[in-house]
């Protein structure tokens, strides 16, 4: 029999003891890890590339949905959660299974003989669902209060009020913050879209800049204006851009 | 109005003056009356309030009834000798009833001031009505978020998560949890949010959530109580530490890695009970959405019981939160 790898995520033992318990029944399971945390649970993930995750979304320090954002490679993913709206909105889309806490055996047994399945079927595929399970996560999580990035194995959490601003760089975003600077796989419309309003601004097509951060504006050319920040940025706003920046002023 | 008309009658009728110059009269020194009574009524509503003490009061009165009545004669005596300066006869009638109209003038200066007192506290009467409202409109909301509190999902379906699991490994400990679990329910769900508990009910139910929540966490959570117990007896609101209690967990044990400890103080002085409910946090954890309500509603509701806004103060410092609530002691 091909045996399903499997990684259990969550931060309380018993929750743990009960998935371990239950998966002792499906010999197609293979165990490799417990975590008890989104950090500890990146670097088994890392190491041991399992087909299936059971995850919990409330953690410490880095939650389901954050530790899935920095995963660079697609595991399937079984919530296992109390309550979590955004959770459900979000399987509704793309997660194999979500379990709600507690949960019964039947019901367990049903979500891991899907989730075999679908493996069984898309294990050599570059697997699309848990990219768009990350998008419909913030789709429905609305404002953003922290950004989780990663380079190589190490994972800064930065809260958005202490970024400075924001500049694009290809494909990428580059993160200017409290926290050094930090490179992220996500568009500026993603951003414009999910910082809040109230404290981000797009002065211009490259760059977001938080409200608080701004030391001068000073005109420059007939349309363009320079906005200097408090970490010594001197960024271009475009005659859109100011507009807003001053609306907002 | 009355007063113009009876003067009116008087001056025409008993002193049998013209009739134009006792309409004009009478008209005039009313007009000017009642434009005093408007200031007034100015005075008394700015004024009157902060006057303390009966002697002040009556001297603060009798001074601005005799400077009201010097303006109002000085006034209408000038205009109508103006006016009338001519008619012998008038003049002389403006003399004699000088006494009269001055008599009357305090008559219609403390009738005035009653009246506009009537109105002002009448007025106090309506705000205090709808301070009223609003505060019971305030215990309604607080009483809402303590039910909110009560059932919330997280906890609850977290800790049957762990009664689950505990069936299969440790039958004896599940139900343990179980009617630990229960009695707490029970006793969230039987209360409103006026219901008062001794300190030592309150701590019970405390204890039993603190001991569910251990069960979740393990050695994540350390417990530290210190109660003077000497202070069981006294009365505090049901349930006001519950969310203070959810808060240390939400925001000690659910961001840390390492062990969180709660520390619950209990003392007494002769006027009020202080509890403080202290945790441990990691400096580094980002605050989540939704930081502050719970303390917001315990404000509300500890300031819709004892009318102070004083009673929960919290601090945050070497990585330790502390909140302290002061419930003064009330005498039954």
């Amino acid at each position: 029999m091909k045996t399903v790898s499997t990684i259990i995520v969550d931060d309380e033992s018993l929750a743990r003891d009960l998935v371990k318990h239950y998966t002792a029944d499906h010999p197609e399971l293979n165990v490799l890890a417990e975590c008890g945390d989104g950090f500890e649970a990146l670097r088994q993930i890392q190491t041991h590339k399992p087909d299936l995750l059971f995850l919990d979304i409330q953690m410490p320090k880095l939650d389901g949905f954050e530790l899935l954002e920095v995963l660079d490679y697609n595991p399937a993913i079984i919530f296992t959660t109390a309550f979590d709206q955004f959770a459900i909105k979000a399987f509704e889309m793309n997660a194999i299974d979500y379990l709600l806490k507690p949960f019964s055996r039947e019901r367990f047994d049903s979500a891991v003989k899907k989730a075999v399945e679908r493996i069984g079927v898309e294990k050599l595929k570059t697997d699309s669902s848990v990219e768009n399970l990350k998008e419909n996560v913030q789709e429905t999580r609305g404002n953003l209060d922290r950004v989780v990035t990663r380079l190589g194995s190490k994972v800064t959490v930065i809260p958005v009020d202490r970024i400075w601003y924001i500049e694009s760089a290809d494909d990428y975003v580059m993160i200017y913050s409290e926290l050094g600077n930090h490179l992220k796989e996500k568009t500026m419309k993603y951003f414009e879209e999910h910082l809040p309003a109230n404290n981000f601004v797009r002065i211009h097509r490259g760059n977001i800049i938080n409200l608080s951060q701004i030391s001068a504006i000073e005109p420059y050319t007939k349309d363009t204006h320079i906005v200097t920040l408090k970490c010594g940025a001197k960024l271009r706003a475009s005659a859109e851009g100011y507009k807003k920046l001053r609306s907002m002023l | 109005m009355i007063v113009a008309v009876i003067q009116f009658a008087l001056t025409y009728g008993v002193y049998e003056q013209e009739l134009i110059v006792a309409i004009v009269d009478s008209l005039l020194s009313n007009v000017v009356f009642a434009l005093l009574g408007v200031g007034l009524w100015f005075m008394i509503r700015f004024s009157g309030k902060d006057i303390k003490g009966v002697f002040k009061n009556i001297a603060y009165y009798l001074a601005s009834c005799a400077i009201t009545i010097l303006i109002w004669q000085t006034i209408s005596y000038t205009l109508l000798r103006i006016l009338f300066g001519n008619n012998d006869d008038y003049v002389s009638y403006l003399y004699t009833s000088m006494i009269v109209r001055i008599l009357t003038g305090v008559l219609i200066y403390f009738l005035l001031i009653s009246i506009d007192f009537l109105i002002l506290s009448f007025e106090e009467m309506q705000e205090r009505a709808e301070h009223e409202a609003s505060l019971s409109a305030m215990l309604r909301d607080a009483e809402l978020s303590m039910l909110r509190s009560q059932i919330r999902p997280h906890f609850l379906f977290n800790s049957l998560n762990s009664v689950s699991s505990l069936t299969l490994s440790n039958p004896r400990a599940a139900q343990d949890m179980i009617i630990k679990l229960s009695e707490f329910m029970r006793h969230s769900l039987s209360l409103g949010a006026d219901t008062m508990s001794t300190l030592n009910d309150e701590l019970y139910h405390a204890g039993l959530y603190l001991d569910i929540e251990k069960v979740r966490f393990s050695n994540r959570l350390q417990i530290n109580k210190q109660i003077n117990p000497q202070c069981g007896e006294l009365m505090l609101p049901s349930m006001i530490l519950q969310p203070l209690l959810e808060n240390a967990v939400k925001h000690g044990v659910n961001t840390m890695l390492t062990s969180c400890t709660i520390a619950l103080k209990a003392d007494c002085t002769d006027s009020s009970l202080i509890i403080s409910i202290s945790n441990n946090f990691d400096p580094d954890a980002v605050p989540r959405k939704g930081t502050g309500t719970g303390l917001t509603n315990v404000q509300k509701r500890m300031a819709a019981i004892f009318g102070r806004n004083d009673l929960l103060t919290f601090k945050s410092e070497n990585e330790v939160f502390e909140v302290t609530l002061l419930v003064p002691v009330q005498n039954h």
